[in-house]
């Protein structure tokens, strides 16, 4: 590993649970750690409901009024969790910024596409009006608008997906934070407007050397844009290593099996009405955690010992820890 | 112009000829202004089996599954199901033959009432058209229809009393599944149903649909965005862009020997990302 | 543009349509202006016949709504029997009393309404919320003529306010000051009434629609863009919010002319409510319909004024009118 960068963001011991009406916690997410350095990009791999979400708000403090959390976020020297909402907001579009999965919701519809860039460089920046107009052109243009100029006047509706997830990504990067996070920035659109957003991400990286935490439940999004990767399932992290190491051996029977699911539904010239690989059953309730590995219901690989007790980080090779029985006792 | 689809069955169940529908835009006092959405689409379909409709947004292909629901009123050609022609037909007369065409939609919690039961949401359909599985049902047939049917999509017959909004994504497109099958349809038609969903819960849902297509013999018209995944489905592959039909043929040969521009531009996205997939998981299990 | 062009004309046939049906419903309505006449044994037939052949009422209705049509593009909107005065400028003369008594609680119930909505909006589940909830819940539940009662008697009762009619008896008298003051006092009690009942209900919606915006998923995002809660809330959250609230206005502003009927009547202002209620007891033609027909005008007025508002207030509206994307 790079020993000479440094460490951008350290998560560790993370819980968040949602308070529910009937007294329950759901445990969105359950005892987590990792680090982000700068210039890397993080890809979490994980389904609905593995708290995926839950943990890129958090790492924002943007959670419901009805969400607590307890472990530490640092973020350079400072503990989020600890931060008071106006040094929140000094952190957040400067420091960090997050795209959401729906560009149709993220983007205020009665205001101009230029302006809502223009808000984000207001709380932040002390420029001019005029200077502010010249960073909406030259950010426009960095996501990929031909015509900064006619699209900074539009309004979100007049918008396709793909233009709009842009729009969002020039906000987020309009302070040049340290941090991008982009929470399935892709699953709302379609193929082609997809793989225009991923170029984007890898662009952004290598021109400003942004750190990307990068969120998707579709395995085929990673390969060549990750270094690094996490794989999340009912609120924690299950597998986690070099990207490469990670999919070229994957370990944990999740990770293997969505790696397996993510092959057979790729193009093939030949395999007709053949069965796509899938993973039977469904995830386990987050109000009602069991003692022992969240995954060995639907594992096929399941030892007995899987429903005691919980896996901890076995390392069958170096910096790629597991959470499985499998590897260790 | 457009080879017929099927191979070995030679019964054709769905026959669309000539499908055109524009939206205007404009009233009374200005030009108005005609968008073709759909200009001019042929496709067969025969019986049992599923032919993919793929394009980019705005190709035209949710237009083209929404006429041939009759969800919208095409302005001309023909839509033959079996040898009648729905393309015209009023409300009065579409009833009927409602319950031979179902639709599936990509967002289940805009296509069901949240606050519905799934019990409610599949019985539904059968209390509009009054029939269970051979006969005019009442309540108790209906439940009795619902649980074997929330069997059969997988789900638990206990959750019936549950409302949607409990149910998770995959389990919601399950329900919406389940409700189109009430009426024993010949005819599904799945407006980008897959999209939208986890990796896992899409390939569950996709494996479902096979199955239950064998089980009730089902012609399938499905419209999606993801090439990839409808390769692995479909029996024939049609291509729309800018409302035609630029290709169209059994999968296979759209595959191998792609003749439209637009044709080879999915292809190859979608064979950049399965190299892209492959090269990273080398020789993985 | 086209677009405005488009509602106007539709406006402008919506009043045509509205007089046309007033002209129906008065004909098919029982009894007519002379049926108290009739009944006086010193009136003889021939007078009556003769009056009514002079107002015209003798004529067919296909007739006599033509001549009213041709007049009223005059601005003459005929006579009115009761009062043997040209229709328009009496009705003018009251509606002036009118608009400055709704005027005036249309202002200050939006100016209390507002700032109140946002704030409970902004604050759910605190006191003031629970405090405003409450209370508009019940001004809603209590019919406004039973408020109205109920305020009119604590103002009798504690000699708060000067209570029936515009001005006192005295007026001419006084000072322009003392006039006005004196105008204001006997303002008070209508306006404070119809304040009550408005506010309580637009309130609410004010602040349903505030809160609605406030949990929509581009405010949480633009929040996590740092802006602060203060200019989220003003430069983001409100325009957005002001849409429905927009199409509330134009239904505050259309009304008024015909909202204050109720407590015109208990409080004696004098203003076209009680004109026009008389005028119906009394079979006066002309004069229900001229009212009608001028409270038509202000009914679809205010709704013009508010699709104009809507138009410049949200982009999305005018894609409707463009041939957009």
């Amino acid at each position: 590993m790079d020993g000479s960068k440094q460490d951008l963001l350290q998560v560790q011991n993370l819980t968040v649970g949602y308070a529910s009406s009937d007294g329950n916690i759901l445990h969105a997410v359950d005892d987590i750690s990792l680090v982000i350095r700068s210039g890397e990009t993080l890809g979490v791999l994980g389904e609905s409901g593995c708290g995926k979400s839950s943990l890129a708000r958090a790492i924002l403090r943007i959670l419901p009024p009805h969400a607590n959390c307890s472990g530490s976020i640092r973020l350079g020297d400072k503990n989020i969790l600890l931060l008071n909402e106006q040094e929140l907001q000094m952190i957040r579009g400067r420091q960090t910024s997050m795209v959401s999965q729906d560009p149709a919701l993220s983007l205020n519809p009665v205001l101009s596409v230029g302006r809502q860039i223009e808000e984000v460089l207001r709380a932040h920046l002390p420029l001019s009006g005029r200077q502010r107009r010249e960073r909406v052109i030259t950010l426009l243009r960095d996501v990929g608008f031909d015509q900064p100029l006619e699209i900074r006047s539009v309004y979100p509706h007049q918008l396709s997906g793909g233009q709009r997830q842009r729009v969002a990504i020039a906000q987020a990067l309009a302070c040049q934070p340290d941090l991008l996070i982009a929470d399935e920035p892709t699953s709302k659109l379609d193929a082609t407007s997809s793989e225009e957003i991923i170029t984007l991400l890898s662009g952004i990286r290598q021109k400003h050397n942004t750190s990307i935490l990068f969120i998707s439940h579709d395995p085929t999004l990673f390969a060549g844009f990750a270094d690094r990767l996490l794989v999340m399932y009912a609120g924690r992290i299950v597998e986690s290593g070099a990207a490469a190491a990670v999919f070229g051996h994957p370990l944990h029977p999740y990770t293997r099996a969505l790696v397996r699911i993510a092959r057979s539904s790729t193009l093939s010239a030949s395999a007709l009405r053949v069965r796509l690989e899938s993973i039977d059953g469904l995830p386990p309730d987050p109000a009602q955690f069991k003692s022992g590995c969240r995954f060995e219901p639907r594992c096929s690989d399941r030892k007995e010992i899987c429903s005691q007790r919980y896996p901890g980080a076995f390392l069958p090779e170096p910096s790629h820890p597991v959470n499985c029985f499998n590897y260790g006792e | 112009m457009s080879p017929s689809v099927g191979v070995s069955p030679p019964e054709s169940f769905l026959r669309v000829i000539g499908l055109r529908k524009r939206y205007t835009r404009g009233g009374l006092w200005r030009g108005t202004v005609r968008i073709s959405a759909v200009d001019g689409v042929d496709f067969e379909i025969p019986r049992g089996r599923m032919l993919a409709i793929v394009g980019d947004s705005g190709s035209g292909k949710s237009t083209v599954a929404r006429c041939v629901s009759r969800l919208e009123k095409p302005d001309s050609g023909e839509i033959l199901l079996r040898e009648t022609d729905i393309a015209k037909l009023g409300s009065r007369d579409l009833f009927p033959l409602r319950s031979r065409v179902q639709m599936v939609f990509q967002d289940p919690t805009t296509s069901m009432n949240p606050h519905f039961t799934a019990l409610a949401v599949i019985e539904e359909p059968l209390r509009i058209q009054n029939r269970g599985h051979d006969l005019v049902c009442d309540g108790e047939q209906r439940i009795q229809t619902a649980r074997s049917l929330m069997e059969e999509v997988g789900l638990s017959p206990e959750w019936l009393a549950r409302p949607i909004r409990h149910f998770s994504g995959g389990q919601q497109q399950r329900l919406a599944l389940a409700r189109a099958l009430a009426v024993r349809p010949q005819l599904l038609i799945l407006d980008e149903t897959l999209s939208g969903l986890d990796l896992s819960t899409q390939s569950q849902i996709a494996n479902l649909l096979v199955d239950l297509q064998k089980a009730h013999s089902l012609t399938y018209l499905l419209v999606s965005h993801d090439l990839s995944l409808v390769s692995r489905l479909a029996d024939a592959i049609a291509v729309m862009c800018g409302g035609k039909i630029v290709e169209i043929g059994p999968t296979a040969d759209v595959v191998a020997n792609p003749r439209h521009p637009t044709t080879k531009r999915l292809l190859d996205a979608a064979k950049a990302a399965a190299s892209k997939l492959a090269a990273v998981t080398g020789a993985s299990a | 543009m086209i677009y405005l062009g488009r509602r106007l004309a539709r406006a402008i046939l919506l009043l045509v349509g509205v007089s046309a049906l007033c002209f129906a419903f008065t004909e098919m309505a029982p009894g007519s202006f002379f049926d108290e006449m009739r009944l006086n044994p010193q009136i003889s037939p021939e007078t009556i016949s003769s009056l009514r052949s002079h107002y015209g009422l003798d004529q067919p209705l296909l007739v006599r709504y033509a001549r009213w049509m041709k007049s009223a593009l005059h601005a003459d909107l005929g006579y009115s029997i009761a009062y043997n005065l040209p229709v328009a400028p009496l009705l003018w003369s009251r509606a002036k009393n009118t608009l400055l008594l709704t005027g005036t609680t249309l202002f200050l119930t939006w100016l209390i309404s507002v700032p109140l909505g946002v704030w409970t909006a902004n604050r759910p589940g605190g006191a003031l919320d629970k405090a405003v909830t409450l209370l508009s819940s019940f001004l809603i539940a209590v019919p406004e003529l039973v408020i109205s009662l109920v305020v009119l008697a604590v103002a009798v009762r504690w000699r708060i306010l000067r209570v029936g009619g515009m001005m006192s008896a005295d007026v001419e008298g006084l000072s322009f000051w003392g006039m006005f003051l004196d105008l204001l006092q006997h303002l008070a009690l209508p306006a404070f009434i119809l304040i009550l009942c408005e506010t309580a209900v637009i309130v609410r919606h004010v602040r349903a629609s505030v809160r609605e915006v406030l949990t929509a998923p581009f405010v949480q995002a633009a929040r996590g863009l740092g802006i602060n809660r203060t200019r989220l809330l003003f430069r983001h959250v409100l325009p957005v919010a002001a849409n429905p609230a927009i199409s509330l206005l134009g239904f505050s502003l259309a009304g008024l002319l015909s909202g204050s009927l109720l407590v015109e009547v208990i409080c004696g202002w004098p203003g076209l409510g009680p004109l026009l209620l008389e005028a119906t007891l009394a079979r006066d033609l002309y004069l229900v319909i001229g009212g009608i027909l001028f409270s038509a005008l202000f009914m679809v007025g205010g709704n013009l004024v508010a699709d104009i508002l809507l138009l410049a207030c949200d982009p999305r509206m005018r894609k409707q009118g463009n041939d957009g994307r």
